[in-house]
């Protein structure tokens, strides 16, 4: 075994090509793995991390042609080696694990079958020696109980022991360098940093070289020795990660580093009149069972949630996927039928009008969606989009007040009057929300749900789209209900912050409170995984 | 002019087809507008393979058109019966007959081969001294002009010398006109012209030649089998799109409720379409035909004309071939619809009070169109070719009425007999292979630019 620092893989101006269209993918990607050091390949999806790594491993679809480039192992180019060697490669030299474990599995197989049937392709175990040595390795990537879990099946682990076995799986044959593609982000936050833990710990006591691939800084920073951004095919910064965090030399860089910015200014809470009161408010999706669909169960989506959103406030939904702030978000759009609890807007109780009954609070009540390229309908124009409201919700305008309208709400949101003749496929991404907040604001709402509406879009675009929705609340006083599983927007944009997990508000309070002082568990755990720029 | 002396004749099937062109004429005038479709289309009519295959339709679409304009000639008053009444002929006459220029009138006693002169058969004949021989007969409308049977092939050639002539002049003239017209088109026209030059002339030879022989000879009952081949052409592309048509607004209709209400509706559509799907298709269709045609059977007074009692049961078929086989489609268009509604356009529609037919109308069903339309063209092919597998076991169309499916139900007996009777199958099969191949190579090319999952489909996008 060698010593620490060696480098145990080069990669050499790695160039990668579409084959049909010849554009280029990557653009000559060099870098160095060192033994028991971790190489974090970060960047936005699309940049080409994934890529890099199946490239390097010889896996690349058929579509991508490597073009021109190194990877060298032990000083031989992986590239001149013929398909057979490369399969003793793969797996004996070069481990790789991937985002989900579950579907790398195979679900039929008792996980120690399948880590012994790795074992047994490489290595000249058999029997009792096999089992112990499957054991073993169980033991080592923290899996309790390792001798019973042998034989139990994928499905009936959860997602950080079914990764843990895959890692299990990928160090059986000890190999030199380990690939780990996005390992953590099927994960809970808790769990995340338990994975982590365990590739952290592997790669010292094993003096493994790791290529860390994610996208995720907070991953980066607790886990990386050396990080590499990349941004369209090209690494365009490399720096050891603490001088990285303290000091990054490219914009792109501290824009994806999207760290909490600032935790001394916080927006002011200003006492006001409460727009929408939330008692107690549950969704409960029935579990339907045999012949007959008997409700058997329910699945508790919200649990009994109670907050308050002020007149031109914005309140801040953090959670994981799957916490159920999503579907907080439809109940209070009554777009699905809450099971109990109140909801209050302006007093009323809306929470359980009828679709027609509910028709005026439609115009009060907005929402910007997740993904903006599903948001519109592809086969109406941009005015048309804009209109629908304006036009179902009886606004009493005129066909020409409307064409008027949507000019100046075209304008509002820095777009061309004349985007209105076309069609959505022709905008971009950020150009799209945009005109999802023109067609929200224009029956002019006093409340917009807006639903993770920046996770879709590069971190360049971002800020200028919660620039916009920030300025938007200062000129018409509207309010925002902003769920968001990033906590980094939060200080600049909140005034209140609820923290959800399992469908229960765990926490909540003013953003300051949440950010400086958490007191639940849970949100210091979510807290955690966002890096500081602790700039000196 | 005897011409003038017509009556109009509007079968069921000829009104349903020419509403079938209306509404497909202004389907496509309204989806001019949208540039998405726009550009599918365009990109498959920049194949040329798009074009030839799609002219090649349009040919056979258009013989169906002309085979679809029906009338009954009117008969010369009977000589010494002093009447102002008009009699018509019982028998329906199409503009496709007109043009074909009376090749379905040249009967003959029975079988030929292919510009034979003399008959398929023996028979008994008197010779010139009154002895009874039995020897080959001449035909009656075959080669009657010729001085000795040695002429045939100088003639032959000599006819399709003038035949091409005339063609070719004629493709001159209409390939002509669309070159001026479509001149600086970025579509590749010039295969859609070759195959409409091939077309015309291939036309007007069939016509002047099949006045003096039989082209692909005649059938037992001495019709010729180039006019029949013809006739089945109606048959089949009419079958084709109204047992479509039959099929989407029940397929589209029940798919787009079920995926979009969910709940009990979903519930019932699922439980109509398990149940339909799991009785054997070919079976149901036998059954229904077969009751229909004892209604036919029973209440005679109600068609004027046999033509009338063949259309009807043309079209129950239509019904009932459409009505068997919505389930797939309707599968299909519920898994969308539940796509679709779960898309932020539908839940935003929702959160502006948009109505329940407004989000059907103007968001659901412009996004399902592709599926519809895909299936459309797949589905086509398969119910002609339904139809020959009917007819072949005797449930099909009324055998007065040309199809392909009944010629190859009698090709049955006939490939036994020795030597064999090849020319009757040769002339369905080449007619309907024509049409089956068309289509099938033009649904492939439609469903690679409409289906958002072929990659080539997005690439504009």
């Amino acid at each position: 075994m060698s010593a620490a620092g060696d480098i145990r893989m080069q990669v050499r101006d790695l160039r990668v090509e579409l084959a049909e269209t010849g554009e280029q993918i990557l653009k000559g990607v060099s870098l160095e793995l060192r033994a028991g050091q971790i190489f974090a390949l970060v960047g936005e999806s699309g940049s080409g991390k994934s890529v890099t790594s199946l490239a390097t491993m010889r896996l690349l679809p058929e579509a991508l042609q490597i073009t021109a480039g190194a990877v060298l192992v032990d000083g031989q180019d992986l590239f001149e080696l013929p398909e057979a060697s490369m399969q003793s490669v793969r797996g004996r030299r070069v481990a790789m694990i991937f985002q989900n474990a579950m579907s790398a599995l195979n679900p039929v197989q008792t996980v120690g079958e399948q880590v012994a049937e790795t074992l047994r392709l490489h290595t000249p175990l058999r029997g009792d020696a096999l089992r112990r040595r499957v054991v073993q390795l169980f033991s080592e990537v923290g899996i309790p109980d390792p001798d019973s879990r042998f034989s139990f099946y994928p499905h009936q682990l959860s997602g950080g022991q079914q990764q843990r076995i895959m890692i299990a799986m990928a160090l059986a044959c000890e190999p030199d360098i380990l690939i780990a593609d996005e390992p953590t982000t099927a994960l809970d936050v808790t769990i995340q940093e338990q994975v982590l833990n365990l590739i952290r710990e592997l790669t010292r006591s094993r003096q493994l070289a790791v290529l860390l691939i994610t996208h995720d800084m907070g991953v980066v920073r607790h886990t990386a020795d050396e990080v590499g951004v990349m941004y369209r095919g090209e690494i365009i910064e490399r720096e050891g990660v603490e001088e990285f965090f303290h000091n990054p030399k490219q914009d792109y860089s501290r824009r994806l580093i999207d760290a909490l910015p600032d935790l001394t200014r916080f927006q002011s809470v200003a006492v006001e009149e409460p727009l929408l009161q939330l008692e107690d408010v549950k969704v409960y999706f029935p579990i339907r069972r045999g012949v007959l669909q008997r409700v058997v169960d329910h699945t508790r989506a919200v649990d009994g949630v109670s907050l308050s959103i002020g007149r031109g406030e914005t309140y801040a939904l953090v959670g994981e996927s799957g916490s159920g702030k999503s579907t907080l978000g439809r109940a209070i759009l009554n777009l699905e039928e809450s099971s109990g609890g109140r909801i209050r807007f302006k007093g009323e109780d809306i929470g359980a009008l009828s679709r027609r009954a509910m028709l005026p609070y439609r115009k009060l009540i907005q929402v910007i969606f997740q993904n903006p390229f599903s948001s519109m309908n592809p086969r109406l124009t941009v005015g048309e989009i804009i209109a629908e409201g304006m036009v179902s919700l009886g606004m009493g305008l005129s066909a020409g007040q409307r064409e008027e309208r949507i000019g100046q709400l075209l304008d509002r949101v820095q777009l061309r009057r004349e985007y209105r003749n076309r069609y959505p496929h022709e905008f971009s991404g950020g150009q799209l929300q945009r005109i999802a907040i023109a067609r929200a604001l224009a029956v002019e709402p006093e409340l917009i749900i807006c639903d993770e509406p920046t996770s879709a879009l590069d971190v360049s675009i971002r800020a200028e789209v919660l620039g916009l929705l920030q300025e938007l609340q200062r000129e018409f006083g509207v309010s925002y209900l902003f769920i968001t599983h990033d906590l980094s927007i939060v200080p600049s944009l909140a005034h209140h912050v609820g923290v959800m997990q399992a469908g229960k508000l765990v926490e909540q309070g003013s953003a300051e409170q949440i950010l400086t002082a958490p007191r639940h568990p849970y949100t210091r755990a979510l807290l955690k995984s966002v890096p500081r720029l602790d700039r000196a | 002019m005897w011409e003038l002396d017509a009556k109009p004749v509007l079968l069921w099937s000829d009104a349903l087809v020419f509403m079938l062109v209306i509404v497909l004429c202004t389907f496509f005038y309204r989806l001019r507008n949208d540039p998405q479709t726009r550009e599918r289309w365009s990109q498959v009519f920049s194949s040329r393979l798009g074009m030839v295959t799609f002219t090649i339709i349009m040919v056979y679409v258009g013989i169906a058109l002309l085979d679809s304009l029906h009338f009954r000639r009117a008969l010369a008053s009977p000589a010494g019966v002093e009447t102002t009444e008009v009699f018509y002929d019982n028998k329906v006459t199409s503009v496709l007959d007109l043009m074909l220029d009376g090749m379905g009138d040249r009967y003959e006693r029975t079988y030929s081969a292919p510009l034979a002169l003399k008959s398929f058969e023996k028979s008994d004949m008197k010779d010139e001294h009154g002895n009874l021989v039995r020897d080959y007969e001449w035909l009656e409308h075959a080669g009657r002009h010729l001085a000795s049977p040695a002429d045939k092939w100088p003639d032959l050639l000599r006819l399709t010398g003038i035949a091409l002539a005339w063609g070719l002049a004629a493709a001159a003239l209409v390939v002509g006109l669309q070159w001026v017209l479509l001149r600086g088109s970025a579509y590749p026209w010039y295969a859609s012209w070759l195959v409409q030059a091939v077309v015309i002339c291939f036309m007007v030879w069939l016509v002047s030649v099949s006045h003096y022989y039989h082209v692909l000879g005649t059938d037992q009952g001495g019709t010729d089998v180039a006019y029949q081949s013809l006739k089945g052409i109606r048959t089949g592309v009419l079958l084709g799109t109204l047992s479509t048509l039959v099929m989407l607004p029940i397929a589209v209709t029940l798919g787009v409720m079920a995926g979009y209400f969910k709940g009990w509706v979903d519930d019932v559509v699922q439980y109509l379409y398990t149940t339909l799907s799991s009785i054997p298709g070919i079976l149901l269709i036998a059954a229904s035909v077969l009751l229909f045609q004892v209604y036919i059977d029973l209440n005679p007074d109600y068609f004027a004309v046999g033509m009338e009692k063949a259309d009807a049961r043309f079209i129950a078929l239509c019904f009932i071939l459409g009505l068997t086989s919505w389930s797939s489609l309707c599968r299909l268009i519920r898994a969308e619809t539940l796509k679709i509604s779960q898309l932020g356009y539908v839940q935003a529609a929702h959160a502006f009070g948009v109505s329940h037919r407004r989000i059907l109308g103007r968001h659901i069903l412009p996004n399902v169109v592709h599926i519809i339309l895909i299936t459309f063209v797949l589905d086509f092919s398969s119910l002609v070719l339904a139809e020959a597998v009917l007819s072949y076991i005797g449930v099909g169309i009324d055998p007065s009425m040309g199809s392909w499916g009944n010629m190859i139900n009698d090709a049955r007996t006939e490939l036994s007999l020795e030597p064999a009777v090849w020319w009757t199958l040769a002339g369905a099969f080449f007619f309907m292979f024509m049409l089956v191949l068309a289509a099938n190579l033009f649904s492939d090319l439609v469903r690679d630019a409409f289906d958002p999952r072929s990659g080539s489909g997005r690439s504009g996008a």
